[in-house]
């Protein structure tokens, strides 16, 4: 929790803007402080939290799906069908149907412009996935860079071609139609409906019971349902 | 250089034959739904930003025009029916209803030309590369540096390169061959590029992404230390710059040009032949369909100066 709000603190303007940061003395410290977290997360278990996996009864598991078995908790009920990649901190819950191609637990997209180079933050987090969800084709959905982990509620629907980015919180009977982007850190509420092709910016929330049209582009917070579909910033 | 061979320094291709050397006639190829304005001569194909001798390229926006004025090695376009009296005198025109379909069919019959094919050499993998079992890489021309992690169920086409410490995710396709245009069995899908794809170092490319491969000359290009997210679909013969941030979902069109650092964000669409400059950040949901100057914020079709879009949003 400590990191979490450290990193939390680099990336709000009022400390990412200020010219302190910006020295040469304070970018070298920086460097070296991301590049040896990166390294003892890569090398050594000193920040990894690793859950043990186990398997319930009634799962329906294509051979071809690769599942991380040692870390990936799965339910009973459960279908995963071909070429699904399913990552380290995964938990899945009962009679989910995962559709082809989907990637679970991928590294999320966290990097720091430090000393003229990109340099990446790495995930220790995971996956929840709840009760009675279906998650498309081609689907990705991020680990969280800590835990507690990104989240999809209870008989939530997430259709193919979306992305949820990392930490995202969705709560249940959503639903998430085709290609709809959610940017890290958002958290939706129950009962929502987003339509095809949005784009939901990074750390907004959205309430309950919200209708989003097709192809609208969210940046704000929003608590009821709007009607015209549309650029919203 | 020996002039009746093309040597690609970064994957060790080469192609045969001579493509200075064969001349073709633009008016062999107007057949169909086109009409030939002017006739001229070309040798081989191009985007508006290359400078292969004697190029053939296609253009369908004013802006793609004012960039064929100043690329002087041009000789033939194909164009709409409105550009046409803005298309400079001492070209070649041809005119057609949906120009991109054509320059590709004239692409893929020039592939299928024997003379015009790269030529193959042995894959070239080092022993510190992580390949997982279930990746598919092709049986030859694809080149992997050192410390390259690939991960599960990624397909690697032929002519692709890879440098030293890229990563590349679970489901993504490098080097994919069949253009947007080719529907159904045609003639396209017989089709042979011309180029491949070269990813430099520590190049972060996440799950389910599609990058293609060139179709003339030269190559699909990914800077160093440039981070690709998930969905993400990268044209044929694209550019981008060193430490480039490329959003989810974002769909990047043919030949664009992306400088370095910038940010191209989620859901975004930029259309084909795009100039993007350098620090350019383009925000989410935006479709951009005109060049970008540097050091700019793109807020859906707008283009703002980045300082003053910073002191905007700092007032609120």
């Amino acid at each position: 929790m400590i990191l979490q709000k450290i990193f939390h603190n680099l990336k709000s303007p009022g400390i990412a803007d200020s010219w302190l940061v910006h020295t040469r003395l304070m970018q070298y410290f920086l460097k070296t402080g991301l590049k040896s977290y990166n390294f003892l997360v890569m090398r050594t278990g000193l920040f990894q939290q690793a859950i043990t996996g186990s398997q319930g009864t009634g799962n329906t598991l294509d051979p071809t799906a690769i599942i991380d078995y040692n870390h990936v908790i799965i339910g009973d009920f459960t279908t995963i069908e071909k070429n699904v990649v399913i990552e380290k901190n995964s938990t899945i819950g009962n009679h989910v149907l995962i559709e082809d191609g989907a990637a679970i637990g991928s590294e999320g997209f966290e990097f720091r412009r430090v000393a003229g180079e990109v340099l990446p933050v790495h995930h220790t987090g995971g996956v929840i996935i709840h009760d009675n969800v279906r998650i498309g084709q081609r689907v990705c959905i991020d680990k969280s860079m800590q835990f507690p982990s990104t989240e999809i509620g209870n008989s939530s629907v997430i259709l193919a071609h979306s992305h949820i980015g990392h930490g995202v919180k969705i709560g249940q009977d959503t639903l998430l139609a085709e290609g709809t982007m959610v940017g890290g850190h958002a958290s939706i509420g129950n009962r929502v409906r987003i339509g095809k092709d949005c784009s939901l910016a990074d750390a907004i929330i959205i309430g309950d019971d919200v209708v989003v049209p097709d192809r609208t582009v969210v940046t704000r917070n929003m608590q009821k349902m709007i009607h015209e579909p549309g650029n919203l910033s | 250089m020996n002039r009746g061979t093309y040597h690609d320094p970064r994957n060790g291709s080469r192609v045969a034959g001579d493509h200075e050397g064969i001349l073709m006639r633009l008016s062999d190829y107007g057949t169909g739904d086109c009409e030939m304005i002017r006739d001229g001569m070309f040798s081989s194909l191009g985007s508006v930003f290359t400078r292969f001798p004697g190029q053939l390229v296609s253009a369908t926006r004013e802006d793609e025009i004012k960039k064929i004025q100043r690329n002087p090695s041009v000789t033939c376009v194909i164009t709409v029916d409105r550009l046409v009296m803005q298309v400079p005198e001492n070209l070649g025109i041809l005119s057609a209803g949906d120009p991109w379909k054509l320059f590709h069919e004239i692409a893929g019959s020039l592939s299928r030309q024997k003379e015009q094919t790269l030529e193959p050499f042995e894959n070239q993998i080092s022993p510190s590369a992580i390949i997982h079992p279930s990746a598919t890489i092709a049986c030859r021309s694809v080149r992997i540096g050192k410390h390259v992690s690939i991960g599960k169920n990624v397909v690697i086409h032929e002519h692709t390169a890879i440098e030293d410490g890229a990563i590349i995710r679970s489901g993504s396709i490098i080097g994919n061959s069949k253009t947007p245009l080719s529907s159904g069995i045609s003639d396209n899908d017989t089709m042979k590029p011309l180029g491949g794809v070269h990813i430099q170092r520590d190049v972060d490319i996440h799950a389910n992404t599609i990058i293609d491969r060139a179709f003339f000359k030269g190559c699909t290009e990914i800077g160093t230390q440039t981070k690709i997210d998930n969905l993400v679909h990268i044209g044929p013969g694209a550019e981008i710059g060193n430490r480039c941030l490329v959003v989810a979902c974002a769909e990047i069109g043919e030949a664009v040009r992306i400088g370095d650092d910038s940010w191209i964000g989620p859901n975004v669409t930029l259309a084909d032949q795009v100039l993007i400059g350098k620090n350019v950040y383009i925000t989410l949901g935006s479709a951009v369909t005109h060049d970008i100057g540097d050091d700019k914020v793109v807020k859906d079709n707008y283009a703002l100066d980045r300082k003053r879009f910073k002191k905007v949003m700092r007032g609120m």
